[in-house]
């Protein structure tokens, strides 16, 4: 099941192979192949059973070296593959109508989809590393080719620099680690008990990756750039499962292999997450580039993620992902809205120029108006069940740090708010041509998006369910004597 | 039928903005106005079953949130304080509803316009209907929204946008307070229901709870305008003149004291937090009533009349006497929703002026709505025996029958409110209505009386105005009432009724309406007789301060301004200085620099000077060897090949007529 998970998007590319000219027909089965693997992704969902912590549908094949390929999933990485399957056919439907050398386009997101989705169903921590990097190169190269002209030679610049120089640290752990245990299987490394000297060291080295790839605060820089040169179609990718990788890496490897290192650097950071949202936010309030405030927003919004991934307690946890989840829904969402509906038809991606596009475009207005409610957390949206939960988590924790990371909640609203008035509202400005209303295929992007952000909101217990037990086995108790040492 | 009260609001707000273009502007005024008298003759139902009948109602529909011990779930409860709540809820909402579309029947965009009021009714009857914090909390947010929305109707008028940003971010600044005190909450109790929270309350350690309190209060002061983030009521007013009874007066601005009155369990325990929402409260009342003794506003000076009877509201909740804080909200809703319907009447007569300097003579122009008016002004100064007298009477005389200081300073507060109260509605009334004609004469000739469909809600508030207070004071506040039974709780040594009723010295309590008889009657005279005083009394210096400092409403906006001006610069440090500037020095720039400086020296090196290669050699072999044969040690090496980053070319000879080049 998981193999076939792995493999459709390969079968797909191999086939956009034979395929010349037909551009259609290439469309056709890129989506075909998404579509598929979404429906794959479901039914795995549907057979999931949420009553054991266990790796469910494994699958081992041979031994590489002293690696196994080896497949499974548990409850944490369920939905990271759940939204990825959801959100490729989104992002080609996005980019429908993509004319430069669109095989190359396509094959590209149908290999970053396998990547993707090994990244969540490996179970050996070389593997992971590896899907977990190779991810960078079709990035990369989407960036370089498909990017906006003037900057796009820095965003990939920056964006390999600064994801390696995170990344190699985490090599060296993860080396380590095998040095110390000679496997780098997840099954076995979590029945072994790190010492805590050597828990904090191999902790830094995962932790300076996890801050440039969540992002935190010093690691945040190439995000903005990244997010502004990527065509719609990486920005999406990137605010929606991208930025989750992170958050996946802590719950996969950070938080179960290294408890001890985890409770002493959590007030670390929590300090980072902190100064992230509101620094965050302060800035996106003097951005003027529509997709750098929203990428700037989802650092803020990470920041709260990460207040929850580290609190110890399983409202955090459980907030942490669904927030991560709702954010990889609504973050596309907004790009979607600016990034391509907007920028098609006025070409400027620069605040200033907007003005009153409610006049002439009602139903964008209006799903921009969800979009920016969901962002800044209001009640119905999947953001807000997340948002909640996460602060609610970190307050048993830590609550003065809390409170400051709170007042994330009206900043965001501050600076969302203002996006959204300053696009919408106010006469139609008499410098840009009148831009039609939002087409039918473009209305129909975007409305699952919405519609997963309601149900996440309004009834996030059918993620939950899933979750519990995952979850609860991250849960640290200080006082456990370790087993065996180093 | 529970659920229908709920849900008939969101169904109406649904077709109307979704189907609207199908519907047609009049088929949508129906849908939603209709569904709206439908859910209130259903409140009706409910207010009798269980206010009167006492049979308290709990619905409880599916879980919401499982995560261990958090448990949520989407459930309704209707307690006498819910049902009664309803009341001015969906009564006013309908009548509004109808009010609207006549006054908003040439709008362009009517059916936008009625779904947000029906939204807008959904989402506060969530917020008083919820069972647990949680529920309350997302009808919390979503009158914020709404009013946003509301606000901005007009989307196309600058100031009406601006202030619509300004409502909703000073709303999440309270919506932050108020889920800090959640976080507090599942923190110490573990849940949000309110039925456990309540039961464990006097169990739990007082600091714990004050703290609870005061981030309940900042929830409080953002919602329900009281001193401090109040700024957006006023300006609030820029939305449609319906939206303002509805929201700005009647109901979503009362969801404040709703909430301190639902969580009186909590409340009563800390009596820090009572003293502090106490002096709050009476403060505001005062302020907020001396600023609009000199605003020119007609819908402003109603907006600063509302400040200043939600500080009479907070005021009484500290003082522990949520009974009469909820009857206060009742008959306030009613007459002030009046006064801005009536009001809304005057401008729509006088071609959309709103300044009451350009007004005057209109008693004889608009003689219904000048009647329903003065009903709701002498309602709202509390001229004895009309609703608002009964109300705020009492919480007046309940401040001295505290016998504590934060008790005398809240009567004496409200006193001199009450007086600047009747003045201010008095000089309102009088501009508007008595005095010479001084707007253009063409808005004259156009005047008319307020359509049928205006004409009949200011028909039925004025007769509540006048009437509703005498008939419910034994209901809400009389002594030994057993109305609220147990959803509200009042700690025994907090129950002052029997003294405010029967303790008082006779001064005392007749003062306040000594002074509202005085203000009102001396108003009347000074405008009509010797206005020159006034305009004298303004022209002297002091009189210039005062009035300038009262203009500028205590210069809480300036305050505002520089504070959100300082905000926006550390945003443009944060994004110059240390985004654009410092990471990008120590990061990508930093580096790349680093590297080609140092390649291009280590070039540099390649001179051609046959000495200074000779000397290269040498210095290698030497500390090469010295490093390996005698330190043994890696890192040595790595120290003498990071030196290379410290090469200057600057050092090295670059003469290249020596000989000794080659």
């Amino acid at each position: 099941m998981l193999t076939a998970l792995f493999f459709i998007p390969l079968i797909g590319a191999l086939s956009l192979l034979f395929v010349n000219k037909n551009e259609s027909l290439m469309k056709q089965i890129t989506l075909g192949s998404m579509i598929l693997n979404f429906f794959v992704s479901m039914v795995i969902w549907a057979k999931f059973d949420n009553n054991t912590h266990e790796y469910q549908f494994v699958q081992e094949w041979t031994e590489i070296s002293f690696c196994h390929f080896n497949v499974g999933i548990d409850g944490i990485s369920l939905f990271f593959i759940l939204l990825t399957t959801f959100l490729f056919p989104i992002i080609i439907l996005t980019s429908w109508n993509h004319k430069n050398s669109l095989k190359h386009y396509l094959l590209n997101f149908l290999i970053l989809e396998s990547l993707l989705i090994a990244t969540f169903i490996v179970l050996d921590l070389l593997l992971f590393y590896i899907f977990f990097e190779s991810i960078l190169i079709p990035l990369f190269i989407i960036i370089l080719s498909y990017g906006d002209l003037l900057t796009k030679e820095k965003a990939g610049f920056l964006l390999f620099l600064y994801t390696l120089a995170g990344s190699l640290f985490m090599l060296l752990s993860i080396i380590t680690i095998y040095i110390l245990t000679g496997t780098t299987d997840f099954q076995i490394l979590s029945t072994i008990d790190f010492g805590t000297d050597i828990q904090k060291l191999l902790f830094v080295g995962f932790l300076i990756a996890f801050i440039v790839k969540t992002p935190l605060i010093p690691g945040h820089v190439w995000l903005g750039f990244a997010h502004v040169a990527a065509p719609i179609g990486g920005s999406v990718l990137l605010a929606g499962v991208i930025l989750k990788l992170a958050t996946y890496l802590a719950l996969r490897v950070m938080i179960p292999y290294f408890p001890e290192a985890t409770l002493y650097f959590t007030p670390l950071i929590y300090t980072l997450a902190v100064i992230s949202i509101i620094y965050a936010s302060l800035t996106c309030l003097r951005l003027i580039d529509v997709k750098a405030i929203i990428a700037y927003s989802s650092v803020s919004h990470m920041g709260v993620v990460v207040l929850g991934l580290f609190s110890n307690n399983l409202q955090g946890l459980e907030g942490a992902v669904i927030l991560g989840l709702a954010h990889g829904v609504i973050s596309p969402l907004l790009f979607i809205i600016v990034g391509d509906i907007l920028y098609v038809r006025s070409h400027t991606r620069i605040i200033k120029y907007y003005r009153g596009i409610a006049t002439s475009m009602p139903i964008l207005s209006l799903i921009f108006f969800f979009a920016t409610l969901a962002n800044i957390g209001t009640p119905f949206s999947g953001n807000f069940i997340g948002e909640f939960m996460s602060y609610a988590g970190a307050f048993q924790l830590n609550p003065i740090i809390t409170i400051l990371g709170a007042t994330g909640m009206f900043l965001s609203a501050a600076y969302s708010i203002w996006l959204f008035n300053r696009v919408a509202f106010g006469q139609a400005s008499r410098y840009m041509s009148t831009m039609p209303d939002i087409t039918r295929r473009e209305f129909f992007v975007v409305l699952p998006l919405i519609i997963v952000s309601f149900i996440l909101g309004i009834y996030p217990n059918i993620v939950l369910e899933s979750l519990h037990l995952g979850l609860s086995s991250l849960l640290i108790s200080v006082n456990t004597p370790p087993l065996k040492s180093y | 039928m529970y659920l229908a009260i709920i849900l008939i609001p969101l169904l109406g707000s649904i077709f109307s903005g979704m189907f609207g273009r199908k519907l047609g502007a009049q088929g949508s005024q129906f849908i939603t106005t209709f569904g709206l008298i439908f859910t209130c003759l259903l409140s009706f139902t409910a207010f009798y079953e269980v206010g009167l009948n006492h049979s308290p109602v709990s619905v409880d529909l599916f879980s919401w949130i499982d995560s261990e011990y958090f448990l949520v779930s989407w459930g309704f409860t209707f307690d006498s304080l819910t049902v009664s709540m309803l009341i001015p809820i969906v009564f006013i909402s309908s009548l509004v509803h109808m009010y609207s579309i006549s006054y908003m029947g040439g709008d362009p965009h009517t059916q936008r316009f009625f779904s947000y009021l029906s939204a807008f009714t959904f989402c506060m009857l969530l917020l008083v209907c919820g069972d647990n914090l949680l529920v309350l909390f997302v009808g919390w947010e979503g009158v914020g929204v709404c009013s946003y929305l509301l606000i901005s109707f007009w989307f196309t008028r600058i100031a009406a946008t601006k202030s619509a940003i300004q409502a909703i971010v000073t709303n999440k600044v309270g919506d932050w307070g108020m889920s800090i005190a959640l976080f507090a909450i599942i923190f110490v109790f573990g849940n949000l229901d309110y039925s456990s929270i309540f039961s464990l309350a006097p169990y739990i350690n007082t600091d714990i709870l004050t703290f609870i309190s005061l981030c309940i209060l900042i929830g409080v002061m953002a919602k329900s305008a009281q001193l401090g983030l109040h700024a957006w009521l006023p300006t609030a007013m820029e939305g449609p003149t319906p939206v303002s009874a509805l929201i700005h007066s009647a109901t979503m601005v009362t969801a404040g004291i709703f909430l301190m009155i639902r969580t009186s369990p909590l409340l009563e325990y800390s009596s820090t937090a009572l003293i502090v929402i106490t002096c709050l409260g009476s403060l505001s009342a005062f302020v907020f009533a001396s600023i609009g003794l000199v605003q020119n506003d007609l819908k402003r000076i109603i907006a600063y009349s509302t400040a200043s009877q939600l500080g009479y509201l907070g005021a009484v909740c500290g003082l522990s006497q949520y009974n009469i804080a909820f009857y206060h909200i009742i008959n306030h809703a009613f007459f002030k929703a009046l006064l801005f319907l009536a009001a809304g009447s005057v401008i729509h007569a006088m071609a959309d002026e709103q300044d009451v300097r350009r007004m005057g003579g209109l008693a004889k122009l608009l003689p219904f709505t000048f009647v329903v008016m003065f009903i709701a002004a002498l309602s709202n100064i509390a001229f004895p025996f009309l609703s608002g007298f009964y109300s705020k009477e009492i919480i007046i005389l309940s401040g001295y029958s505290q016998y504590s200081f934060h008790g005398s300073f809240a009567y004496w507060m409200t006193t001199f409110a009450a007086l600047f109260t009747s003045i201010y509605t008095t000089r309102l009334l009088y501009l508007t209505f008595f005095s010479i004609p001084n707007g253009p004469r063409n808005n004259y000739e156009n005047t008319h009386e307020a359509p049928f469909f205006m004409a009949i809600p200011l028909g039925i508030l004025a007769i509540l105005s006048v009437v509703f207070g005498y008939l419910s004071k034994d209901l809400f506040i009389g002594i030994g009432t057993d109305f609220f039974a147990n959803a509200l709780f009042i700690h025994p040594n907090h129950i002052i009724i029997v003294d405010a009723e029967f303790a008082l010295p006779l001064f005392i309590k007749l003062l306040p309406s000594i002074l509202t008889i005085c203000g009102f009657i001396g108003t009347l005279l000074f405008y009509e007789f010797v206005p020159n005083i006034l305009v004298e009394i303004k022209l002297s210096k002091f009189g210039r301060m005062l009035y300038t400092f009262l203009n500028q409403k205590y210069f809480f906006d300036l305050v505002y301004s520089r504070l959100i001006g300082l905000v926006l610069n550390i945003g443009y440090m944060t994004h110059k200085v240390i985004d654009r500037g410092t990471l990008e020095l120590i990061g990508p720039t930093g580096l790349t620099n680093l590297f080609n400086n140092t390649s291009k020296n280590i070039a540099s090196l390649d001179s051609g000077y046959i000495p200074n290669l000779a000397l290269y050699i040498i210095l290698s072999v030497i500390t090469l060897t010295g490093a390996i044969l005698y330190l043994d040690d890696a890192r040595l090496l790595l120290i003498f090949i990071s030196t290379l980053f410290l090469l200057n070319s600057r050092h090295f000879t670059t003469k290249t007529n020596s000989p000794l080049f080659y």
